[in-house]
């Protein structure tokens, strides 16, 4: 049953219509061979380099860190910046499974010339991300496991584009500090400032089409469902956080307890309060919507 | 520090087990008045989700202390507490870890940080 004031998916769609045809212009004017942007050098080096911003580490502000020589910490952030990327990889690869899912589904063909930009731009993202795991480092494995599906499309479709906003908006961050840090070498700060151009695209997307999902299908669901959703979404943030937290990355910077590390990183209050920060912004529009009502529990 | 500490390799699996139930109990909605029965169907039954295993499959390789193939993983793996402690934390190492690529330790220091 939907209610009365509630309006159709179409008509959600259609008041976002300015808003695609002005991201279409954009994406179609930045376009971009991913193969021809950048040169990749032959080598790099871990040790006398930085390829992720410092005070982005997990182990920032923890114990573990102030062991580490500076060496060591430029050592350990560049498996964290290849782990950066992993998670990026694996996050657009289910990313692209769900765009393509969706290209000219009958009641989301408004949106289709759109959905082709994002799914070209996930994957030249990919191109990036990949062309410097594998050059360089490794390509980190994931810990998701895919699963069937939800039956229900409404909240399915609501629940994707919620997940690639939370997922999109803590890497954009990442990407806006360190495409600015003239700390890093010049092709890390290149592949965070060629991914944040397209995302800039894709967060405003993101938050209209979410928008349009849940005024349009949320006032038909009962409390029950609407609670189901906000437990997901919130163990959401913590899944997502957790995947900074790779026990495979403190291994290959020398931790001889992977998992501990990864455990104490996770608890530090440091890094509770970092990720409070890199959250605000996506938790605040969670809040404003409904589609959250308080803070999800033990990630901050 | 959370009460589940994984990286406690070696430590006596029933004291595994508790702490995978520990865990569980914490993360799990809606348990039945009876509470977390060791066949309780934890996906099925909707008291955890796909979201969840991730953060499972970090708490099993840290109490266990190797890794987890899992790209070879299925949900019925996870399908309750007594399946998930004979598949990872009862019995000998898992094969499939072997086939793991580059899992941990990879470049062992060799010094305690």
């Amino acid at each position: 049953m939907t209610s009365q004031t509630a309006p159709t998916l179409r008509e959600a769609i259609a008041a976002m219509s300015d808003t695609v045809e002005r991201l279409n212009e954009l994406s179609r004017a930045k376009y971009q061979n991913p193969y021809e942007a950048v040169e990749w050098p032959e080598s790099v080096n871990p040790v006398e380099d930085w390829f992720f911003t410092p005070e982005l580490s997990t182990l920032y502000g923890t114990p573990y860190w102030q062991q580490l020589d500076e060496p060591g910490q430029r050592r350990l952030t560049f498996d964290e910046a290849a782990n950066f990327f992993s998670l990026n990889i694996h996050g657009e690869k289910a990313l692209m499974e769900g765009l393509a899912s969706r290209l000219y589904r009958s009641d989301l063909v408004e949106i289709a010339d759109y959905l082709h930009h994002f799914l070209d731009e996930e994957n030249k993202h990919s191109v990036y991300f990949g062309g410097f795991c594998r050059r360089y480092a490794r390509v980190y494995r994931s810990r998701h496991v895919s699963f069937p599906r939800r039956p229900e499309r409404e909240v399915e479709d609501l629940l994707f584009f919620a997940k690639v906003l939370i997922f999109e908006e803590h890497a954009d961050r990442y990407n806006v500090l360190q495409a600015k840090d003239a700390r890093l070498h010049p092709l890390a700060r290149f592949i965070n400032e060629a991914h944040h151009a397209d995302e800039s695209r894709h967060l405003v997307f993101n938050r209209a089409i979410v928008t349009a999902f849940w005024d349009a299908y949320s006032p038909g669901w009962n409390e029950g469902q609407r609670e189901e959703i906000r437990d997901y979404l919130g163990q959401f943030f913590a899944t997502t956080w957790r995947e900074y937290y790779n026990p495979d990355v403190y291994a290959d910077s020398g931790f001889d307890a992977p998992w501990l590390v990864a455990e104490d990183a996770w608890n530090a209050p440091e890094q509770r309060a970092h990720r409070r920060r890199v959250s605000a912004k996506c938790l605040r529009f969670f809040l404003s919507t409904g589609l959250l009502l308080e803070e999800p529990a033990d990630v901050f | 520090m959370s009460s589940d500490h994984p990286g406690r390799v070696g430590a006596d699996r029933s004291v595994n087990v508790e702490m995978l139930r520990s865990w569980v109990a914490r993360k799990a909605k809606d348990l039945p008045p009876e509470g977390l029965a060791d066949d309780l169907p934890l996906l099925e039954g909707r008291h955890l989700t796909s979201l969840h295993i991730p953060e499972l499959i970090l708490l099993l390789e840290g109490l266990r202390g190797e890794a987890i193939d899992v790209e070879r993983l299925q949900a019925g793996d996870f399908r309750d507490l007594r399946t998930i402690a004979a598949r990872f934390l009862v019995g000998g190492p898992d094969p499939d870890a072997a086939c793991a690529a580059e899992t941990v330790p990879a470049r062992s220091r060799g010094a305690s940080l």
